[in-house]
């Protein structure tokens, strides 16, 4: 037989009983279907956050700071001590900077792509071009390259650029600015103001306006709520020239450093930082949002066990209906053989059966799992819905990545189910098949 | 035996003077072991020639159906060998075992064996099926033996809609659709009324007039009167062989009255 005649054989054969089919079905489905919905909204969560991580910083995103600092404020969280013991190394966490051989040392080292100051920006407001009303703002710069905003309209900020000074502005900006939805903030201009520190002692006239474009509007997010713009470096330089105007540059102190690393090599990364200098921490984007995704992914792996046991319990049901497909098809099996097909065709056309029966319950599976989720995203999205702060967000995510693993688990758990019944069957001997009494 | 040199019959028949088509030497064959043991055939000596037909005739139990099923390599003997079209089929496994009988057998059963729920063409062209034909070749071919048996109109029943003798004549039908050498026939009348089975043995002696060799098994004297030859078998071995050239006058006058009687 060929195998599109054994494929198609197998089903009718499986239509033969409706009712035990459907029932063996029912069984698959129900794990399939608890099985697919949990992966798609395992995998929805997960493209979520990473688009949040990514808005903060992609994989090899770190923030480098003094180790005094860092440790100091690990000190007082763990402990809850207020005074803490001074580290003769390392030095106060207030004196901690980052000194410029370091920074070149750290620069160096293997695996870190990039390696930037951390600027911080001190800016009074902002307000749309010729606009009256002014707000309080809080800029910061990060390369374009380590973040993955997501943007409901616009792009990323453009790094190259000596004289373009761009921002992104998020949705909560839209009415204060007067705009009206994200399209229309495209390319109208702001005026942002820096706070020049040195002009500031003598004189109350000390903020200089700087013109920048918005190319962007970024979604809302969970990791995004401290409400930090967004800018490009040449903003972020001009800004800082401004700000710190007239002060000799050796007495400027870096503070931070943000940088791009190879994220399969952080580790070592991490313990080369430490030799340098007093040592150097830093933090990574998965340091922040581990916990969430580790919160997420126990929920969904309780979920899956029960999936499983409905899997288990479905794969006996195969076991079952074979057998007794086997034992009603005896005669059928030795006139077959007796025609001249062969054990292992006997075998795999039970085979097939079985994996059929797998294929129909997880095609079922996905699909009620589609209606369902698609249903609830749409539904929690609605106005005044659960996630409509998020219109990023979508709960479910079935990509082939995601359903195709599980159709061919669960078809391969079938197939090992069938494998009992369809020996029995290629087992089978003609003469007692067609012996009559 | 001096069956090996058979002459062109009256009705026209060719029965070659070549090898036989199934020679079978010392067989034996044991259901059982040790003390339920059964010696159901005992040291069978027979040969079956291109284009014969031949009964095989004894009492129920006698081991008739053995007999066949060893002949039809269904089952394997006790001790003996069984040569098909010149090979030995103690050598024959898998693969071209299978294909042998798929290729060149045809199989008619008391019991009709049909799969009730498929439809009669669908029964016909399981063994083109089995064969690997494409679905298109295997379906004019159903159609063709279909027609031979009279049952065209039916290919699109379903094959528990029919009367005893049109099953039979669908397994007639699925018995020739791969055009055999050899068609093993198990007391094909023996669930028939006298008047259907004329009709079956009637279409399976046109075959063997056409050159199929005919193997078939009964206890029906007057079945058996009408091949070539009748080997009786007693209690597993046989007891008399004996050549009826009268069968072709009796077969002929057989279907002459048929054709009365419609
Ligand atoms: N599988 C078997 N196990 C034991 N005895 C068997 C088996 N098959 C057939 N027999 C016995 O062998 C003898 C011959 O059987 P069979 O060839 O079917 O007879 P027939 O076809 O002539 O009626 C009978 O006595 C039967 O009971
Ligand atoms: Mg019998």
């Amino acid at each position: 037989m060929k195998t599109s005649d054994l494929i198609t054989t197998a089903n009718k054969n499986l239509l033969r009983n409706k009712v035990r089919t459907f029932l063996t079905i029912l069984a698959i489905f129900v794990g399939s279907f608890t099985i697919i919905l949990n992966s798609a909204i395992n995998a929805g969560v997960n493209d979520f956050i990473d688009k949040q991580v990514s808005s903060i910083g992609g994989d090899g995103f770190i923030e480098v700071m003094p180790a005094a600092a860092s440790e100091q404020v690990a000190a007082m969280m763990q402990s809850g001590e207020k005074v803490t013991e001074y580290n003769e190394k390392t030095g106060s966490m207030m004196s901690a900077v980052i000194s410029d051989e370091d920074f070149e040392a750290m620069k160096k080292v293997d695996g870190v792509k990039n390696l930037e100051v951390f600027h911080v920006l001190t800016t009074e407001w902002m307000r749309l071009e010729g606009a009256e009303k002014k707000y309080n703002v809080s800029l910061e710069y990060f390369p374009a390259s380590t973040m993955n905003v997501d943007l409901s309209a616009g792009r990323m900020t453009d790094d190259e650029t000596e004289t373009e000074y761009e921002i992104i502005i998020n949705e909560d900006w839209l009415k204060p600015l007067g705009l009206g939805s994200a399209e229309d903030a495209l390319n109208k201009t702001v005026e942002i103001t820096a706070k020049q520190t040195l002009k500031c002692y003598t004189s109350s006239d000390c903020l200089a306006i700087v013109k920048a474009k918005i190319v962007g509007v970024q979604a809302p997010g969970v990791l995004t709520m401290d409400g930090d713009l967004h800018i490009n470096r040449a903003l972020d330089a001009r800004l800082y020239e401004l700000i710190n105007e007239g002060i000799p540059e050796e007495q400027l102190a870096t503070v931070f450093a943000v940088g791009d690393v190879d994220p399969a090599k952080i580790e070592d990364i991490r313990a080369a930082f430490k030799e340098i200098g007093s040592g150097y921490n830093f933090i990574t984007v998965d340091d922040t949002v581990g916990m969430i995704r580790t919160f997420f992914d126990v929920i969904l792996a309780v979920f899956n066990i029960f999936g499983i046991i409905a899997l288990i319990a479905a794969a006996i049901g195969i076991i079952n209906t074979l057998f007794m497909s086997v034992q009603e098809r005896t005669r059928e099996i030795g006139l077959m053989k007796a025609l001249g097909m062969s054990r292992l065709k006997i075998f795999l056309s039970f085979s097939i059966e079985a994996i059929s029966l797998g294929f129909w319950g997880s095609i079922f599976g996905i699909a009620a799992s589609m209606i369902i989720g698609y249903s609830a995203n749409t539904v929690l999205h609605a106005e005044g819905g659960f996630l409509s702060p998020f219109p990023t967000f979508n709960l479910v995510s079935f990509t082939p990545e995601v359903i195709i693993p599980i159709v061919i688990m669960i078809m391969l758990i079938a197939f090992i189910a069938g494998t009992a019944p369809a020996l029995k069957a290629a087992k089978k001997d003609p003469i007692d098949a067609l012996r009559y009494e | 035996m001096k069956t090996s040199n058979l002459k062109a019959t009256p009705a026209g028949k060719k029965v070659a003077e070549s090898f036989p088509v199934i020679e079978v030497s010392h067989l034996s064959k044991t259901y059982g072991k040790k003390s339920t043991a059964f010696k159901a055939l005992d040291n069978i000596n027979l040969k079956i020639f291109p284009g014969e037909s031949v009964a095989i005739i004894g009492k129920s139990g006698s081991g008739k159906s053995t007999l066949m099923h060893l002949m039809a390599l269904l089952d394997k003997p006790t001790s003996g060998t069984i040569k098909v079209l010149g090979i030995n089929a103690n050598k024959l496994k898998g693969k071209k075992l299978n294909r042998l009988r798929n290729k060149y057998f045809g199989f008619v059963f008391q019991q009709f064996f049909m799969n009730a729920n498929d439809s009669v063409l669908e029964n016909v062209l399981l063994p083109l099926k089995i064969g690997k034909i494409s679905r298109f070749k295997r379906k004019k071919l159903a159609l063709k033996a279909l027609d031979i048996v009279d049952l065209e109109n039916k290919a699109k029943n379903k094959a528990t809609n029919l009367s005893g003798g049109q099953k039979q004549r669908v397994c007639i039908a699925r018995a020739i659709v791969n055009n055999p050498k050899i068609i093993f026939a198990d007391e094909p009348t023996g669930n028939l009324d006298s008047g259907t089975g004329k009709k079956i043995i009637d279409l399976l002696f046109g075959l063997n007039k056409k050159g199929t060799t005919l193997i078939i098994v009964t206890h029906d004297e007057d079945l058996a009167a009408l091949c070539d030859r009748q080997i009786r078998i007693v209690d597993g071995e046989i007891v008399k062989e004996s050549k009826q050239k009268a069968g072709y006058i009796r077969r002929t006058a057989i279907r002459e009255g048929m054709k009365e009687d419609r």
